[in-house]
């Protein structure tokens, strides 16, 4: 038998009590819960927005990466029309220029990732003799060595 | 489907909007969590879901068996039946195809050859997680740490929550049950921490641990007996910033998205490579498998309860079993003996020079003063290279390649192939990370947490973006995935 302690039979009538304002909702929960509730929906209302935010960002810069995921989907009507749509926004953003952005930090970095000791420690002699173009010939081809090592995505073992 | 991918992203935005939305009614948003964590899981291999909710299922009954019964005998017989079972699914899909082939192997030496049933076993991703987290329950119900679940939902979700589904934290159930039990929250200080660990974890995946992966360890491993020293040692190195930031990364970005969604795990690494001795590395890394091997393998087998052999032996089997824990193979045994030999050794070193020079009146002598700046240094060296010599065997992938690695040490003529300034840099900036503020992320989140939706957005956005753009394309499985 569990019997109702006193603490919970004045907890019981407060709430009968306050029947008026349990009808409302909000006044039959705790300032703390009330405090609580208003922290998670102001904190979810906000990351939300900042998501919202962040796609738009990705969409804007990462235009090649969504053409890229698109392209993963079935065949079909909706899907077709889908990667349409994706390589139509792609081709905008690359009018703009704003697609380029991606291209330049990744051959930048890759540029980076292939520099030996030797380009990196003896880098003004190379400049003074003025072979520039040739240590460019040479990184553009470097760059090739980027996509050598990468991998795709494999299911889990 | 693996975090660092858009995929991923799309998913855990729906499954944020709608989990949050359903916040008001409890059951409702686990039944959704679930769910989503079984389509997470099905993405693999929808043939697994059912292992899983099966050994979910099994650990729930087992529990609530536990709860119904007070006889001392009877529980013992019920905690040793669920553990033997979740070991048996985990010692069928990991170990089967090892044991036969090295009791193939002893057959052929003894001369005694016999057709041995070989089967073709997939290995279920997350197996060796799911499982300990199995038996977490059982064992925390058995130990009234949680009382037996009512709820099958929230015994499923404790043991599949996606998060920490396919490489851990392994979650403890005393830790994670009852804030099922809590209202859902998500305070701003949540905020802060889950974009911060996120952007963290991404960095060190996508970017530190897929280039020196694709750079340098993949080939270096691949064929050192080519290599010089200066590849074999930077190689080395750079597998263990590699290992950290591929498991760290997955587990920040793990314990990030559990904090938005409004649950809180602990810490699974804290700058492992700063520590002054194995004993301390074993406190900072992977701390959820170290302290479960501890609490449900060490201390039950005696701890350090049954004497100076007794610690030893126990040290020993808990590290060994922590190897095999790891892969079905040779070398990661070695690796998990060799942590255990050297655990003892430090034990014993330490302890003969604590009896050389006992404090006085509570005072270390100058003798003992060996916990000083100068011994702290040669301390961190020294275990790092420790660690650093037993990464060589978890890495190489048969001890004829481990040899071979060890052995091209001693040419220090070869020239470099694969060291370059950048992956140095990467290395040695990734170390240095290891000696800031521990609290460093923290500060940082805590910067985070105030910043409005208007500057977070942008902020986020150009971060992933930026994290993108510099990533080698492509994007490598996670290491710990295979165990």
């Amino acid at each position: 038998m569990n019997a109702i302690t006193p603490l919970e039979m004045e907890g019981v009538v407060e709430r009968f009590d306050n029947l008026g304002a349990l009808e409302e909702g909000w006044a039959a929960l705790s300032k703390a819960d009330i405090r609580d509730e208003d922290m998670t929906r102001k904190s979810v209302a906000r990351v939300r927005r900042a998501f919202v935010v962040t796609v738009l960002v990705l969409l804007l810069l990462n235009s090649a990466g969504l053409v890229q995921l698109v392209q993963g989907l079935s065949i079909g009507p909706v899907q077709d029309t889908v990667i349409v749509m994706a390589e139509t926004w792609h081709g905008e953003m690359e009018r703009h220029g704003v697609a380029a952005l991606l291209a330049d930090i990744r051959a930048y970095v890759g540029e980076l990732v292939q520099r030996s000791w030797s380009d990196a420690l003896i880098v003004e002699p190379d400049l003074r003799l003025g072979v520039i173009e040739q240590a460019g010939e040479a990184h553009e081809k470097d760059r090739t060595g980027l996509l050598r090592g990468a991998v795709l995505e494999t299911s889990g073992s | 489907m693996l975090f660092p991918t858009l995929e991923f992203g799309i998913f855990f935005l729906i499954v944020f909007a709608i989990s949050w939305e359903l916040r008001r009614t409890a059951d409702l948003r686990k039944l959704f969590l679930l769910a989503a964590s079984y389509t997470f899981y099905g993405w693999w291999d929808w043939r697994f879901v059912g292992l899983l909710a099966l050994s979910s299922l099994a650990n729930y009954l087992f529990g609530r068996a536990l709860g119904g019964l007070e006889r001392d005998g009877l529980r013992r017989f019920i905690v040793a039946l669920a553990v033997i079972a979740n070991l048996s699914v985990l010692g069928f899909f990991k170990y089967y195809g090892f044991f036969l082939e090295s009791l193939d192997d002893i057959l052929v030496v003894l001369g005694l050859e016999r057709d041995l049933p070989f089967l073709e076993v997939i290995l279920p991703v997350g197996v060796s997680f799911f499982t300990f987290q199995g038996i977490s329950y059982v064992v925390d119900v058995y130990r009234r740490d949680v009382a037996a679940q009512r709820s099958v939902v929230d015994v499923c979700l404790y043991i599949s929550f996606f998060p920490q589904l396919v490489a851990g934290p392994i979650v403890r159930a005393a830790h994670f049950l009852p804030q099922l039990e809590e209202k859902p929250s998500l305070t701003p200080a949540m905020v802060g921490l889950g974009i911060t660990l996120i952007l963290s974890g991404l960095i060190k995946k996508m970017v530190i641990a897929n280039y020196l992966a694709t750079e340098l360890v993949d080939p270096v491993f691949f064929d050192p007996s080519v290599l010089g020293a200066v590849d074999l040692l930077v190689g080395v190195y750079g597998y263990a910033i590699q290992i950290y930031c591929d498991f760290s990364g997955y587990s920040d970005i793990a314990i990030g998205i559990a904090a938005l969604l409004g649950y809180r795990f602990d810490a699974n690494f804290n700058q492992p490579y700063r520590s002054a001795s194995l004993q301390e590395f074993w406190r900072r890394w992977h701390i959820s498998l170290s302290s479960w091997l501890r609490d449900y393998l060490y201390i039950p087998l005696g701890g350090s309860r049954k004497g100076e052999f007794g610690t030893y032996r126990n040290l020993f089997l808990t590290m060994f079993l922590g190897g095999l824990w790891h892969g079905a193979a040779w070398t990661f045994v070695f690796w998990g003996t060799f942590h255990g030999a050297m655990l003892g050794v430090e034990r014993y070193v330490r302890r003969r020079f604590s009896a050389l020079a006992p404090p006085v009146d509570g005072e270390p002598q100058p003798a003992s003063r060996l916990s000083d700046a100068a011994s702290w240094v040669v301390g961190v060296v020294l275990t790092f290279h420790l660690v650093c010599f037993a990464w060589i065997f978890f890495r190489a992938e048969s001890f004829g390649l481990a040899f071979d690695y060890l052995v091209g040490f001693g040419d220090w003529s070869t020239p470099v192939q694969h060291a370059t300034p950048f992956l140095a840099l990467l290395i040695a900036g990734a170390l240095a990370f290891h000696f800031t503020p521990p609290s460093l992320g923290r500060w940082i989140g805590s910067g985070v947490k105030w910043l409005p939706s208007p500057a977070l957005g942008p902020a986020f956005g150009a971060a992933v973006f930026f994290i993108w753009a510099i990533a080698p394309e492509g994007v490598a499985p996670f290491i710990y995935f295979q165990f």
